[in-house]
């Protein structure tokens, strides 16, 4: 799963199934079988690891990215909550992304001479 | 009052207009008076459209997850977003979604509250696994099966100050293994570019 899941996040960026500035949650889940191994830190580390290596890849294409831990249907642990983390989580999906900035346009297209691109925007003014 | 004019069956008979009954029968005994000639009878005009009663009705939606004509229909109604949750089998996708509706059922989520879903029997179906009512020892969610169709859950949010949200998640893509998740730029990807290109804001989050 290490190598798989940044694997699939470079197929759909480079399928483009994914719009350019979508936001990705990467979210840890199972959080009670976690707690519940003797490898905590270890599983720990590569996640951080994990999503380190994808924001890395693709902080240019996608809007933000960020990792969440749940635990969605805890059994046989009483250390975590049914349902914890998965707030947070919901509230990331929700959020309203931020408006993209937008430059004006100036078209020129319509004036092929350059004589008539003169004392517009500026430009060739003297 | 004036005297209707008496009929004869017999067309060739003129007892309406000399009263007198062309076989020669005493009117009383005549077996033709009173009787309509069949050149009486008017032919029945059946050019005009049958009147059609219209009925009122109205669609309820069945509640299961939506197809996704039926997922984009609900979207073009209103501003929504749709969230994909894309993972390796068995990595909790199906798990998530079902937590997070049973966690609406206690009230709201970190401020939002659950303001109405089209699919609510698909909910329970995913969450009924993981309640004492199905006398399950331990919870359990239902896997979904690799390579079925895209599916859509519903849910229509509200927060604190804000309008409703409309939200659309996307049923679990499992993917089997490496290999795979570079095949699956034709099953799943082919899905996710229709999604991208018909709907305004995909989120993805990747389990």
């Amino acid at each position: 799963m290490k190598a798989m899941t940044p694997q699939i996040v470079d197929a759909l960026v480079e399928a483009k199934s994914v719009c350019e500035g979508c936001r990705l949650a990467v979210v840890l889940t199972k959080k009670d079988v976690v707690i519940a191994s003797p490898h905590v830190e270890r599983v720990t580390r590569e996640f951080e690891a994990l999503v380190a290596q994808i924001k890395d890849a693709h902080s240019g294409y996608l809007g933000e990215i960020r990792a969440f831990t749940v635990a969605a249907s805890p059994q046989d642990c009483e250390d975590v909550a049914r349902g914890e983390g998965i707030g947070d989580l919901l509230r990331f999906w929700i959020e309203v992304p931020p408006s993209p900035a937008v430059e004006e346009f100036r078209s020129r297209a319509a004036m092929p001479r350059m004589i008539d691109r003169f004392g517009h925007d500026g430009e060739g003014d003297q | 009052m004036a005297s209707q004019p008496r009929t004869c069956g017999n067309g060739d008979c003129n007892l309406a207009t000399d009263e007198k009954c062309v076989e020669g029968y005493p009117l009383e005994e005549c077996p033709h008076v009173g009787r309509i000639s069949i050149e009486d009878i008017q032919e029945v005009r059946d050019d005009a459209e049958p009147t059609v009663i219209a009925e009122t009705t109205i669609q309820l939606d069945s509640g299961e997850p939506l197809d996704r004509e039926t997922a984009a229909s609900l979207q073009r109604r209103r501003l929504s977003r749709a969230i994909g949750l894309i993972g390796p089998n068995d990595s909790g996708k199906t798990s998530l979604i079902a937590s997070l509706y049973d966690l609406f059922q206690s009230g709201p989520v970190s401020g939002v509250s659950f303001a109405g879903s089209n699919t609510l029997i698909g909910f329970e179906k995913v969450c009924h696994l993981a309640r004492a009512v199905s006398r399950r020892v331990k919870p359990h969610t239902q896997r979904t099966s690799v390579g079925a169709d895209a599916t859509f859950f519903h849910l229509d949010l509200h927060q604190e100050g804000t309008a409703r949200e409309r939200t659309i998640w996307q049923r679990p893509t499992s993917l089997r293994g490496p290999t795979s998740s570079l095949n699956f730029a034709e099953p799943t990807a082919s899905r996710c570019s229709s999604m991208a290109s018909s709907w305004p804001t995909v989120r993805s989050g990747t389990t």
